[in-house]
């Protein structure tokens, strides 16, 4: 069997910003500390603020990466606010997943969609390639588009797109 | 062999430069050139899409000859430039959607850009370039490298410069629909005879349709006249019947011939469609079999099988329709409209107003009802993919208690898929009605306006006098006339549809295939078995390197086993020796001679592989065993049933050979249908046998059985076993341990053993499990 992980709730963690963006220092209620760790999440899309594993990533001898985890953190509610600032702002150099807010532009040119969109990352045009299979519906109701890049976006509620954006959204959910 | 390209002079290949991902603003250039000092050159650009604050904005990275110059407009110094020999090391942090492109300079880390993953590889090839310009490489052969890598990851097309939706795509701006449609209709050729037979039979009855309601014009004029005056017995009475008679039997024979023509011209049409159609599929589905296994590593299997099937379909259905119907729709519409005209123009050009609103409201409707249809599609979908998940796993639903949970989720989406068909019949019904209404007020019109004529005999700008029989006879021809219109609406979104679908058609058949298959040489005197991998290392895809110089001879007739652990690379050794994959550093010889250089089809003909999971195809067990020729002497089939100790079972199916496998072989046991792939492979005859995990998926009893069998046909062949079980490698001569791509430790068992290295762990683990119970642990 593999090594079990042990969780913490989040409560008495302290979290820091470490010496780059996205590294952190973590001690833990038992005075334990971890230095140049970094969070990920196990369910980057349906769930981004609970069960966040604290991971260092080390290279072995031929520079491969390896993936070394700590501990999770159940919910970053119950961190407190310094700490929980920290964490987010990590995990927010980590992440790239902008939030479409509307559908500015589309165009279908034989079987691929030009989406220009308003995301909360600024404007931004992409294409999508397979529309069969990129555009998803999400258990939690979220709508999943992965670019042909393999860039995901998400659109967290459909009905908060204008009326344009949600009638271009229609024909593909 | 590919012909060798004359190699570039620095000079000339400067003047390519600078290499750029996608057009670089004149500002970019200006803060670049700011920055350089007299003589040093621009190399490459990588313009990103994303900025340090993980925002979507400005940013850049330069390469020149001296320098790496890069610029965000959110850093607080938002320039940055960087003496290529002072960085120790460029590396570029794969995040999840963005990247991050870091410096180590003076110990120091520095992060300089960030950008999404459509840009992610330039920043590699950057990133490459300055470690191994540093570590001394030839910087020419380090530019040509990234220029090509550059190029193959062309995003603007270079002609238009729009952006292209992925890697190296047809740009859709410049595609050339002319020559699209010629080589869709390329595929006509070789039918025009059918199809021209087709269309004048087709010009035939679309004349002859004109006929009938002039017919009927006379008949209600002439035949059925004051009819009240007639008296039985007289001429004018006899003239009539046998005018009636003589109209009616002229509908008959028009309607006869019609229908005749029809039904020759329904088999021609269907004869000349399902040639097309099968020259396509066939066309396509050969080429499948010769791409390569990298070509199936980015494109799914079922997106190819959708190409064979789907899109096929949708460029007969497109050819047929240009072919036959562009041409007898737009005779209709002519010989319509002139006899429209000539029988009265001012009533033709009150039919012509509804037509407007119906070209349209069509154009409308079929943008807004598309994604309903969409919507259908893919609920439908869904429904199907249930059914393929649930009903071939019916005994893990049972196995978990899951059935309620199926059923329920079956449901929901049933429910949802009949909402939004309900939803598309409410349109498609609500839009019917409207336009049939729309046209039907047109006919109000004509039958009001064209009855006051024919009541006072009005002629307007000249024309006849209208009569009730030309009345009717309009009316007919009005109702007529909106089907060509309609067809010529629609014309549009049938060619966007054909050239999606030949977009991706041509796609497959324009793939680059194997490359030497049926090409190359064919060694003096077969294959021997001699097998050596020199230097040899690859990565399945950039950055994750699989196999690492991996080094090993291989003499004739030698058993070897191949052990690691999962992902260590064993498979991965077999994958490069069947040439699956070309594009690996080093060489791998087969007695002497490079693999590349051998003929492909005769090299893997003299390469028996046994898989860890048989595939076994839907057809019976005889050709299953026969399958690379299934004109095999039973005999031989049979002997190599045998040696595979797969003989007494199949005797014992109730068809015996003729025993027709289910898909993957359904109705077999595992180690049943392990025996007859073993039997294919004897009956190759194969030089050099590869044993994939043969036993690793049956139990203790049939891998006795199997390793006997295998015993049996490894004699006098070069074999190469990779196993889990240490215990079915009892008879290599030689065992290679593969450790994270690299051969970590090579000799006999025993030799091995006394090393004390990576092989004995594995064998202590092995005999650890043995004691605890499990089976099949080596005893050496």
């Amino acid at each position: 069997m593999e090594n079990s992980v042990r969780f913490f709730s989040g409560k008495n963690i302290k979290i820091e910003s470490g010496s780059m963006g996205v590294l952190l220092k973590i001690t833990l209620p038992d005075g334990t500390v971890y230095e140049d760790v970094e969070p990920r999440r196990y369910f980057p899309i349906s769930d981004i603020s609970r069960n966040i594993s604290i991971v260092r990533l080390e290279e072995d001898d031929r520079g491969r990466d390896k993936l070394h985890e700590y501990f999770i953190i159940k919910d970053t509610a119950n961190l407190d606010e310094d700490s929980r600032k920290a964490l987010l702002t990590s995990l927010d150099r980590y992440y790239m997943i902008p939030k479409i807010l509307d559908i500015y532009d589309q165009k279908n040119v034989y079987g691929i969609l030009q989406w220009k969109v308003l995301t909360d990352r600024g404007v931004f045009a992409f294409d999508i390639r397979d529309i069969y299979s990129s555009i998803k519906q999400l258990n939690s109701g979220k709508i999943l588009v992965i670019d042909a890049y393999d860039n995901r976006y998400e659109i967290d509620d459909v009905s908060k797109l204008s009326k344009r954006g949600q009638k271009l959204l229609l024909g593909y959910l | 062999m590919a012909e060798e390209t004359k190699k570039m002079t620095f000079e000339e290949l400067l003047a390519t430069l600078p290499c750029k991902n996608k057009e670089v603003p004149a500002k970019f250039n200006d803060l670049v050139k700011s920055v350089m000092s007299e003589g040093e050159t621009i190399y490459f650009y990588v313009i990103s899409d994303v900025v340090l604050g993980s925002r979507y904005g400005e940013s850049f990275v330069a390469v020149t000859s001296e320098q790496l110059v890069s610029y965000d407009e959110i850093r607080e110094e938002k320039l940055l430039t960087f003496k290529i020999s002072d960085i120790e090391k460029a590396e570029v942090k794969r995040m999840y959607g963005n990247a991050l492109f870091r410096i180590k300079t003076g110990g120091k880390i520095i992060e300089l850009n960030k950008c999404s993953y459509s840009v992610t590889e330039n920043f590699d090839n950057i990133a490459q370039y300055i470690n191994d310009l540093n570590e001394g490489k030839d910087r020419q052969d380090l530019i040509e490298a990234v220029r090509e890598a550059y190029e193959k990851r062309q995003l603007y097309c270079p002609k238009c410069g729009a952006r292209l939706p992925y890697k190296n795509a047809p740009c859709i701006k410049c595609a050339d629909k002319k020559k699209i449609l010629g080589r869709i209709l390329g595929y006509v050729k070789p039918h025009i005879l059918l199809l021209i037979v087709a269309l004048i039979m087709a010009v035939i009855t679309t004349i002859t349709n004109l006929v009938p309601p002039l017919l009927t014009a006379r008949l209600v004029d002439g035949t059925l006249v004051n009819v009240a005056d007639l008296v039985e017995g007289t001429p004018e009475m006899e003239s009539r019947v046998n005018e009636l008679f003589s109209i009616v039997l002229f509908l008959f024979i028009i309607n006869t011939f019609q229908n005749i023509v029809g039904a020759f011209r329904g088999y021609i049409l269907r004869t000349a469609s399902e040639r097309i159609t099968n020259s396509l599929k066939t066309e396509l589905y050969t080429k499948a079999q010769y791409l390569p296994i990298k070509y199936y590593d980015k494109t799914s299997t079922g997106s190819v099988i959708s190409r064979i099937n789907g899109d096929t379909a949708n460029l007969n259905g497109f050819i047929m329709r240009i072919s036959q119907e562009v041409l007898t729709q737009a005779i209709q519409l002519v010989g319509i409209v002139v006899v429209m005209v000539s029988m009265n123009p001012v009533l033709s050009l009150l039919s012509l107003l509804p037509i407007p609103i119906v070209v349209v409201s069509a154009k409308i409707f079929s943008k807004f009802i598309h994604p309903y249809y969409y919507r259908i599609w893919k609920r439908g979908a869904k429904i199907n993919s249930i059914l393929a998940d649930t009903l071939p796993g019916i005994k893990v639903v049972k196995a978990f208690t899951s059935e309620e949970k199926s059923i329920n989720n079956f449901t929901e989406t049933n429910k949802d898929l009949i909402s939004e068909n309900l939803k598309t019949a409410k349109i498609s019904s609500i839009y019917n009605s409207a336009t049939g209404l729309v046209m039907m007020m047109g006919s109000i019109v004509i039958w009001g306006l064209g009855g006051y004529m024919v009541l006072t005999k009005a002629s307007f700008l000249g024309s006849e006098a209208l009569t009730a029989g030309g009345l009717v006879a309009f009316i007919n021809y009005m109702w007529m006339f909106y089907n060509p219109v309609q067809f010529f609406v629609s014309l549009n979104e049938t060619f966007i549809s054909a050239f999606t679908s030949a977009e991706r058609v041509f796609e497959v058949l324009d793939a680059e295939p194997e490359e030497d298959f049926g090409r190359g040489n064919i060694p003096e005197g077969g294959i021997q078995g001699k097998i050596e991998f020199k230097n040899v290392s690859f990565s399945y895809e950039k950055g994750k390197r699989i196999l690492s110089n991996v080094n090993f001879v291989i003499e004739p007739g030698e058993i070897v086993g191949i052990v690691g652990t999962t992902g260590s690379g064993k498979s991965t050794v077999v994958n490069l020796l069947m040439r699956y994959y070309d594009n690996y550093e080093g060489d791998i010889f087969i007695d002497g001679d490079n693999i590349k250089n051998i003929d492909l089809q005769y090299y893997r003909s003299s390469i028996g592989y046994v898989l860890q999971e048989p595939l076994l195809f839907k057809d019976t067990v005889y050709r299953n065993i026969a399958h690379s020729d299934p004109t095999m002497p039973v005999e031989d089939v049979i002997y190599a049933a045998q040696v595979a100790n797969a003989h007494t079972f199949i005797t014992k199916l109730p068809d015996s050979y003729d025993t027709m496998l289910g898909e993957r072989g359904v109705g077999l046991s595992g180690g049943e249908r392990q025996r007859i792939s073993i039997a294919r492979a004897v009956l190759k005859d194969p030089s050099i046998l590869i044993l994939d995990e043969a036993t690793s998926a049956v139990d203790s009893e049939t891998e006795s059985i199997i390793q006997e069998a295998i015993e049996r046909i490894i004699n006098g062949r070069t074999t190469i076993m990779i196993a889990h079980r240490l215990s079915t490698l009892k008879k290599a001569d030689k065992i290679i341990v593969v450790d994270e791509g690299k051969i970590a430790e090579m000799g006999s068992h025993n030799e091995l053993m006394e090393k004390r290295g990576k092989y004995y762990k594995l064998v202590k683990i092995q005999s650890l499990a043995s004691e605890l119970g499990d089976n099949g642990v080596f005893e050496g």
